[in-house]
């Protein structure tokens, strides 16, 4: 049995000391002395967020396959245990070995949120690295960042010795291999990031100067050492039924947010919405084979013992076999205890027939993202969803037997007005009307129920929107009161529920989302003051951000409420994420005149990511929509 | 059909809530690929029942619960299936078919069979109050000397005061102890209490009120860290006549 880094004592003082014990069914167990790469994968937030986050399976999957490399996992320990950690000086260690993270030669961290940038300084600072990369010594792991928000990681790039743009399969074996030679020849940290320079994908931020004009735009951003690439291309995985995909995840004791079997049916998206930064950052669309993924299914549910299967993907309806591996999955378990659930449906008469099978139509609910009210703003941001199929949809699911509706949409979008706004009640209504107008009294179960929920807008790189300005707070706390108000104005307002959020993150969000370097600073200021878990509510400090703003002079309208000029170079310009600014442009001023793309299997919108020959992008065309 | 299984929960597992052991069991029992029986309805769950929760940080040898299945090979053959899918933490020690019920009989509580347990009392290392084991020892048994150990006990209705003497049904210290269990946590300074209590519904006593009441009794500050419980068995019927749970449906 594993000694563990805390003391009964410390683990019983603390809420779910579990998460700190390691030892999961599944979890990957090596013996020190037959390894000699040690690396530590981390989620910086708590462990049951972090252990239901599919990219660390598959990373802990693969780099435990390689010999001789031993992969753990750390999380950010939660406020009780970190203030211990503090005051005992105990370091941060990773959960299978319960050895210091210090120790390791690795700490690959995944960044997934913005609200997660401060406690990436907890988990350098509690396992006693430096917290700037450039303080580091040979005795400190090398640090890497990866997932979605390293496609603009300048806010963060001061922490990191290297990011690792794109998808994590392809070339980390190259890299473990890079800094075992390097170790071998008795080479430096600085020489082995000068090797990993060279590899495509790698960005090592030290190696690279950022200068800014006047009005304090970009200037320029150039390679200061010649063995950095002028421009960094994102890693793709193409072929996604013969990669690594873990046949047996760690199973948590504890309760975790995603507490199934995980399976991602497909990556990317072929539907171009301009707000979506996941849509187009991961394009192609690459599909997984179907009979791979009946098989693993299987394994995976051996394996884990878990009651549910999700389908994983940005548009499951989008996936050509699913039909077939739902029926599957239905058929096989169905009287076996195990649930199966399928996010980002667009509901049609299957997916009324899927989820009748699979849900209680009495307790669950259909769910759509029409995103924006009115069918003018559903074309700028080209969501194509219609009004006639949301109606269409909601009253068939209303015919057999469901009465609760869902609708998500965001506030805040270019060019929207109050009339869009309105509209957001009055589809509510309409929705509300196919049930009372259309579904007999006696068929009727009570009232129906139709929740609207709005988001904020905040523009991200390599969306179309990446140019656009975003709402103040104020706008965004009025836009949610005046549609309020509509709301209560509808006929059916009694079966109508309107919920929003806080906009106060949103802004944090939105300077970061689009940021330069300039901001390591306030992000390692707001850690200083204490800022951690501000992803959370009860620890979000608004108050201790709203001063680190202004003691570092940020000016919030250069960072998000501008509109940035067509020929402005972006912080993030230099990274090759497959798809051009020439399209994201071409797409934004498309946007702006109204006028819909059509998505990737209709035609091609010629947006960069056929370079990477494969996904839809080799499809025929025309034959499916 | 219903089997009881008897597992063990120790070492680093211990950490586990009871909450945690219960979705653990769920997982493993599929993993093991036992023909359990589902509730119906749209989230389906196995129908299990346990006995007596134990304390988050307390170690156990004799965990209990009942479960129904539509069928079996054997026990043997469940136990080795599910001893199979057990974590370094977990270990199974017995499985027990249950005597069928007739349509009008309740079917029998694991729970509510609980009457008595046994548990072993260790010293972790690292805490001092001045006393040697030895000394430990003899105030333990002046301590339980006494004819009446009155004490408070904290109950969901509110603090009561009772008399424990009586619930304490039996005792040994140090050397008058038999080898401990292999699955108790390992301590270098040797001390150890063997404690055989009243449990259940009625009159559950868990070793830590004893040990407060003791700690009282010498004027000292009870530190509960400072001790590690080990159940050894959990037993069923009146005090002249306690059976182990597992033996009792054993012919």
């Amino acid at each position: 049995m594993q000694k563990l880094a805390l003391s009964d004592e410390i683990l019983l003082n603390i809420e779910k000391p579990v998460r700190y014990i390691g030892g999961e069914v599944n979890c990957v167990m090596k013996e020190r002395s037959e390894v000699d790469v040690r690396f530590c994968m981390c989620f910086p937030d708590v462990y049951e967020i972090g252990m239901s986050h599919l990219g660390i399976q598959i990373l802990y999957d693969m780099f435990n396959s390689f010999d001789g490399v031993w992969c753990e996992r750390v999380y950010s320990p939660w406020p009780d245990l970190d203030k211990i950690m503090r005051e005992r000086h105990i370091p941060l260690f990773a959960l299978e070995s319960q050895d210091p993270i210090k120790n390791f030669d690795f700490l690959g961290i995944t960044i997934q949120y913005e609200m997660c940038y401060t406690n990436i300084l907890q988990i350098l600072d509690l396992s006693g690295i430096p917290l700037y990369a450039k303080d580091r010594t040979e005795e400190d792991p090398i640090v890497i960042g990866g997932g979605p928000c390293t496609y603009n990681a300048e806010p963060i790039a001061d922490f990191f010795d290297f990011f690792y743009i794109g998808e994590g399969e392809t070339v980390y074996l190259d890299i473990i291999n890079l800094y075992r030679e390097n170790r071998k020849n008795g080479g430096t940290r600085r020489d082995f990031l000068e090797k990993v320079a060279e590899v495509e994908g790698m960005y090592v931020p030290m190696f690279y100067d950022a200068e800014y004009n006047e009005d304090q735009t970009l200037k320029s951003f150039t390679p200061n050492n010649p063995h950095a690439k002028k421009t960094i291309r994102k890693q793709v995985e193409m072929k996604l039924s013969e990669t690594y995909y873990p046949d047996a995840p760690v199973v948590p004791y504890l309760q975790v947010v995603q507490d199934k079997v995980t399976l991602e049916i497909q990556r990317g998206c072929i539907r171009g919405c301009r707000f979506c930064q996941a849509g187009m950052l991961y394009r192609p669309i690459r599909e997984r084979d179907v009979e791979f993924l009946k098989k693993q299914a299987v394994k995976m549910i051996n394996n884990t013992g878990h009651e549910e299967i999700t389908l994983s993907s940005l548009s499951s309806s989008d996936y050509k076999a699913l039909q077939e591996l739902v029926y599957f999955l239905i058929d096989k378990y169905k009287d076996k205890g195990v649930n199966i659930s399928l996010p980002s449906l667009r509901i049609d008469a299957f997916a009324l027939d899927v989820m009748s099978k699979v849900q209680d139509i009495r307790k669950s609910s259909v769910t759509f993202a029409p995103e924006a009210g009115s069918q003018r703003l559903r074309d700028v941001i080209n969501k194509g969803l219609s009004e006639h199929s949301i109606l269409n949809g909601a009253g068939d699911a209303f015919k057999a037997g469901w009465n609760k509706v869902k609708l998500y949409f965001m506030l805040g979008q270019p060019t929207e007005t109050y009339d869009d706004i309105e509209q957001i009640a009055v589809l509510a209504d309409k929705i509300a009307r196919e049930y009372y107008e259309d579904v007999p009294k006696e068929q009727r179960h009570g009232k129906c129920e139709i929740t609207v929920s709005t988001s904020f807008f905040v523009p991200k790189p390599f969306t179309p929107f990446q140019w656009v300005g975003m709402n103040t707070s104020e706008q965004f706390t009025e836009k949610a009161h005046f549609l309020s108000g509509k709301v209560r104005e509808q006929l059916n307002q009694k079966s109508i529920r309107y919920h929003w959020h806080d906009s106060d993150t949103t802004i944090l969000e939105g300077i970061f989302a689009r940021g330069d370097r300039r901001l390591c600073k306030v992000v390692y200021d707001a850690y200083k003051k204490g800022c951690i878990f501000d992803a959370w509510t009860d620890y979000f400090k608004p108050e201790l951000w709203n001063e680190v703003l202004k003691e570092n002079n940020v000016d919030l309208d250069f960072y998000i409420f501008r509109e940035r000029k067509e020929v402005e170079l972006f912080p993030w310009d230099f990274i090759d994420a497959g798809i051009t600014k020439e399209f994201l442009l071409r797409e934004y001023k498309n946007g702006k005149a109204e006028k819909v793309t059509p998505n990737c299997r209709k035609a091609c919108a010629r947006c960069g990511a056929f370079e990477f020959h494969g996904g839809v992008c080799l499809e025929p065309r025309g034959a499916e929509q | 059909m219903t089997v009881r299984i008897k597992f063990a929960k120790y070492g680093n597992l211990k950490f586990l809530s009871h909450l945690d052991v219960l979705r653990f069991f769920q997982k493993a029992v599929r993993r093991a690929g036992i023909d359990v029986t589902y509730s119906g309805g749209f989230h389906p769950h196995q129908i299990m029942s346990f006995a007596a929760p134990l304390g988050l940080g307390q170690t156990s040898e004799a965990e209990y619960f009942d479960m129904e299945l539509n069928s079996m090979k054997s026990e043997a053959q469940v136990l080795r299936d599910l001893d199979a899918q057990m974590p370094d933490g977990f270990k199974i020690i017995d499985v027990c078919l249950l005597p069928e019920t007739g349509p009008n009989t309740k079917k029998e509580s694991v729970m509510a069979l609980v009457t008595a347990s046994d548990y072993l009392v260790l010293r972790k290392d690292g805490y001092e109050n001045g006393l040697t084991n030895e000394e430990l020892y003899s105030k333990l048994i002046e301590f339980l000397a006494q004819k009446e150990i009155k004490t408070i006990k904290t109950t969901k209705t509110g603090d009561h005061e009772i008399d424990l003497r009586p619930l304490i049904y039996d005792f040994k210290t140090g050397s008058d102890l038999p080898e401990v269990s292999d699955l108790a946590e390992k301590y270098e300074n040797g001390f150890k209490v063997w404690l055989f209590l009243s449990a259940g519904s009625e009159n559950h006593i868990r070793p830590e009120l004893v040990f407060k009441a003791f700690y009282d009794y010498m004027g000292l500050e009870f530190n509960a860290y400072e001790y590690q419980v080990h159940r050894l068995e959990s037993y069923t019927g009146d005090r002249e006549n306690l059976i182990p749970l597992y033996k009792l449906h054993r012919k």
